[in-house]
């Protein structure tokens, strides 16, 4: 007693070719990633964030210590090209004030040996980051593959310079020296 | 056809001038980190002879002896005046007693006589005032001036005269006497 209609051949044929092609794939939908790294860039003062003078009219103050800036930075060499450390004062004619007079920028002088500035230069120059004729490039380095992320360690030695200063008057000053990092 | 090649090639260059410009224009800025800075100059005053550091005399029994020469005594100062409010000047000996010597016998210092007149002293005064410097009776004012904000940094320079006046003192035997005058400024 067969399947009504169907040779019992035939039927057995279908029952076993069943399962091979009982499958159906759909089309490919992409799931697209995406992650992205944002640029770093951060400049702290280790040790030496305060710097103490003993003025002498006449004569150079020495920084009771140096200050140790660290920079570190994670940037993409193919957009970023340099980094740049500078050294400014918010107000170059008065980066120390006093109570009667103040002693501006350019008698106040840095100096990275292993940056930039070699040698004691005033805090005068004009760049980027700072006030006209109140800042001073510190420290820079070229960004290349090997060295897109970094961490970097400078001591900037500063010093009062009045040798060529009119009369300081007896009396406390004070300022603060800005330290800023710049990548482009 | 040869101005719309010519406009592509335009368009080309702009677009080819934005993406370099883009990449230039790329910039980063760190935080801004602080180094505080704390300078003291310090109250300053000195007193120096520029000139005359050396001074003779011929003496002369009964009689005033006038030095050969007038120190010039420079004296500068760098003051707080809320700190401090006038500047003096004095001259004195260690020894009042024995101002000059010839190791036998001294002439005291109520013999030697100093003027400064553009100072506190306009005629020939004796060295045997009692100061804030030098010994009891030893010593001369020879000038004080007020420190205020107009002259808190300053430098003056006033001549010493100096003789010494024999005229009312014991027999002086002939000798060599030799003495140091000293100098000094206060601020107080």
């Amino acid at each position: 007693m067969g399947a009504p209609g169907l040779a019992p051949g035939v039927l057995a044929a279908f029952l076993l070719a069943a399962p091979a092609r009982a499958q159906t794939l759909s089309g490919v939908s992409i799931v697209t990633l995406q992650a992205t790294k944002v640029s770093a860039l951060t400049v702290v003062i280790g040790s030496g964030s305060s710097m103490n003078f003993s003025l002498l009219q006449g004569a150079i103050a020495n920084g009771s210590t140096a200050a140790a800036i660290t920079t570190s930075w994670s940037v993409n060499p193919g957009q970023i090209g340099t980094v740049r450390v500078y050294g400014y004062f918010s107000t170059p004619s008065a980066a120390l004030a006093g109570a009667t007079m103040n002693i501006p920028s350019n008698y106040v002088e840095g100096r990275v040996t292993t940056g930039v500035p070699t040698t004691y230069t005033p805090i005068a120059q004009t760049n980027p980051v700072g006030p006209a004729g109140g800042s001073l490039l510190l420290v820079s380095e070229t960004i290349t593959g090997v060295n897109k992320s970094k961490t970097r360690t400078d001591n900037l030695d500063l010093r009062v310079n009045l040798t060529t200063s009119p009369p300081v008057p007896a009396g406390n000053y004070n300022g603060t020296l800005r330290i800023q990092v710049r990548a482009f | 056809m040869k101005l719309r090649t010519t406009v592509r090639v335009a368009v080309a260059l702009v677009v080819a001038g934005f993406g370099v410009a883009g990449s230039a224009e790329a910039q980063l800025l760190s935080n801004i980190a602080n180094v505080n800075l704390n300078a003291n100059a310090a109250q300053t005053l000195t007193v120096s002879v520029t000139s005359g550091s050396t001074v003779n005399f011929a003496l002369t029994q009964g009689a005033a002896a006038a030095g050969d020469v007038s120190p010039a005594i420079s004296t500068s100062w760098n003051l707080n005046p809320g700190l401090t409010g006038a500047v003096s000047l004095f001259g004195y000996f260690n020894t009042p007693s024995a101002a000059l010597t010839d190791g036998v016998y001294d002439i005291a210092s109520t013999y030697v006589q100093g003027r400064m007149t553009t100072g506190a002293v306009a005629t020939f005064t004796s060295f045997t005032q009692t100061n804030a410097v030098g010994p009891a009776n030893g010593s001369l004012l020879l000038f004080t001036e007020a420190v205020t904000g107009a002259n808190k940094i300053k430098t003056r320079s006033d001549n010493l005269d100096l003789q010494i006046d024999l005229t009312a003192s014991p027999t002086v035997p002939a000798s060599t006497y030799t003495g140091t005058l000293r100098i000094q400024a206060r601020a107080l």
